[in-house]
């Protein structure tokens, strides 16, 4: 059953999650760094222009000529291109679908060369310029009128057309995904493949850093055998269900894959054990009986590799684990049972926790780009830690948790 | 579509956590002693039942003697039979010796057992 008040906490940690994200953006400044624009006219001018979010790059070039000058917005119809110093190459395109003008991103050119705005990606090859169609789900039947689902993939056909010349292909394409890596990478290797020189405009950073938030909910069993007298056999401890919630950050290197990435999180959570062991002796049975309540402060730092680089990828991960216990309190009770007469003993205390643990942690999920560098991510993290060692509890505990959160990564 | 089933499983993560605060369930009542506040003449003693036992509870109230009282033995406040849970108190007048130190419990006693909450140590005025 649920009780209202980890519903409440959790709603807020939830909340707290979405308000961040909406506020996010609002950190977001203009960048200036060195480039030039090609204008109608054919007149480059060197200057400064506004890296700012990559989204808005195709659809308007904001320009100025001087570092602290005043700067002015170019859209397509007014350039014929403009490129940043550090590589990136913009060309003033008109749109295929609804004619309407962007700036398309020029990552690889060649004899076929290859375009994105951001949501799609285009070819070029000799006067042709066209579109590759994106990937969709299409529902069949079978024998059995039982329904499924099959992704079509029609931009495929096209590149198997336009790169028919060259036979090896044929595995690349069909492996490939609409994506900005796996593309780059055909169009790379068929140009290469018919020997032509290639201009790569799309050096992707050494480094980048992610960074994300999530909540979700920790169930942790924790071992325990209470020490003192008399000699205590392992205590059955309910297993705590609490909601957790916190952030971190992903660091990886696109230039090499966007598929392994390091990891450094830190997790909130309170967790309230129940405890109790009972032990007998030829004379008296003893009840030992415990309510623990630990608050800590996770450190997840390992690996994390996502099976594919599609929008929708499995990951796993795993790692070392650190946790900081920022708070502890309990009560404890002890009924010495003799035949018939049962005396309640003083309270036999729960003091002496650790301050840190170690362990590690596995991970699995899935997540789902939602646009640009935004994701949800679900993941399910299996901890296991060398427990809360004291005086008053024990000189030998454990700890083991199964947490199932959700992620916003940015 | 699949963005979906993240929020749906999210939204069923987040609906099903419990803890329970309750102590366990014994066959005999579990009683609990609270510090007693001494009078002009004599005390007021404190106690609380915890969780039923699985019997009905024939007689209880408090004993106090110098060290451990026996139920035997012990002076004792009987307060009788009860069908109610939960705390339960007494003004008991009783000459205690000035300066002497006594100690007092809770008891409960059922058909199958006899139970004594912890001990309260006080002094007496």
């Amino acid at each position: 059953m649920c009780t209202s008040r980890h519903v409440v906490r959790s709603s807020a940690a939830l909340l707290v999650l979405f308000q961040l994200l909406i506020l996010f953006p609002c950190f977001a400044q203009r960048e200036f760094v060195e480039g030039s624009i090609v204008l109608t006219s054919g007149e480059t001018v060197r200057g400064w222009i506004d890296r700012g979010k990559t989204k808005k790059n195709y659809k308007r070039c904001t320009f100025k000529s001087d570092k602290k000058g005043k700067a002015r917005d170019y859209l397509p119809a007014e350039l014929r291109s403009y490129s940043f110093d550090n590589g990136k190459h913009f060309i003033a395109k008109t749109g295929v679908a609804d004619s309407s003008n962007y700036f398309a991103e020029e990552m690889l050119k060649s004899t076929v060369s290859l375009y994105t705005n951001g949501r799609y990606f285009f070819y070029s090859k000799g006067d042709q310029y066209g579109y590759l169609p994106e990937p969709y789900n299409k529902t069949f039947y079978d024998k059995r009128n039982d329904r499924y689902s099959r992704q079509i993939r029609p931009y495929v056909d096209t590149l198997m057309r336009i790169m028919s010349d060259c036979q090896t292909m044929l595995t690349p394409i069909q492996t490939s995904a609409y994506t900005h890596r796996s593309l780059h990478s055909v169009f790379r290797k068929y140009n290469t493949c018919i020997g032509a020189p290639l201009q790569d405009f799309d050096k992707q950073p050494w480094l980048r850093v992610n960074f994300k938030l999530g909540a979700g909910m920790a169930f942790t069993k924790f071992t325990v055998t209470p020490h003192g007298f008399p000699p205590f056999n392992e205590a059955a401890v309910d297993k705590a269900q609490a909601a957790t919630f916190g952030g971190g950050i992903s660091l990886y290197s696109p230039r090499v894959t966007n598929q392994l990435k390091l990891t450094l999180e830190g997790w909130y959570v309170q967790n309230k054990f129940h405890g109790r062991s009972t032990v007998s002796s030829s004379v008296n049975t003893y009840h030992y009986e415990f309510f623990t309540n630990v608050t800590s402060f996770k450190i997840p730092i390992g690996l994390q590799y996502n099976l594919s680089d599609a929008p929708f990828s499995p990951f796993v991960g795993g790692g070392f684990m650190d946790e900081i216990i920022s708070g502890t309190s309990g009560s404890a009770s002890l009924d010495i049972e003799t035949g018939n007469l049962v005396t309640v003993a003083s309270d036999p205390g729960v003091a002496g926790f650790r301050k840190y643990m170690l362990g590690f942690w596995l991970s699995a999920g899935v997540s789902q780009r939602i646009s640009g560098r935004l994701a949800a991510v679900l993941m399910a993290r299996y901890e296991n830690m060398n427990g809360y060692i004291g005086d008053g509890l024990s000189t030998d505990s454990h700890v083991s948790a199964l947490s199932a959160v959700v992620e916003l990564q940015f | 579509m699949k963005l979906n089933y993240i929020l749906l499983v999210t939204g069923l993560l987040f609906a099903c956590t419990d803890t329970s605060e309750e102590l366990d369930q014994r066959d005999y009542p579990r009683i609990e002693t609270f510090a007693p506040q001494i009078t002009s003449d004599g005390a007021h003693f404190s106690g609380t039942f915890l969780v039923p036992g699985k019997n009905k509870i024939t007689d209880h109230g408090f004993i106090w003697d110098h060290d451990f009282p026996d139920l035997a033995t012990a002076p004792k406040f009987s307060m009788g039979p009860t069908e109610t849970t939960g705390p339960f108190d007494a003004d008991v007048k009783y000459t205690f010796v000035k300066g002497r130190e006594y100690v007092v419990r809770a008891y409960a006693i059922t058909s199958d057992y006899k139970v004594l909450g912890q001990a309260f140590r006080f002094t007496a005025e």
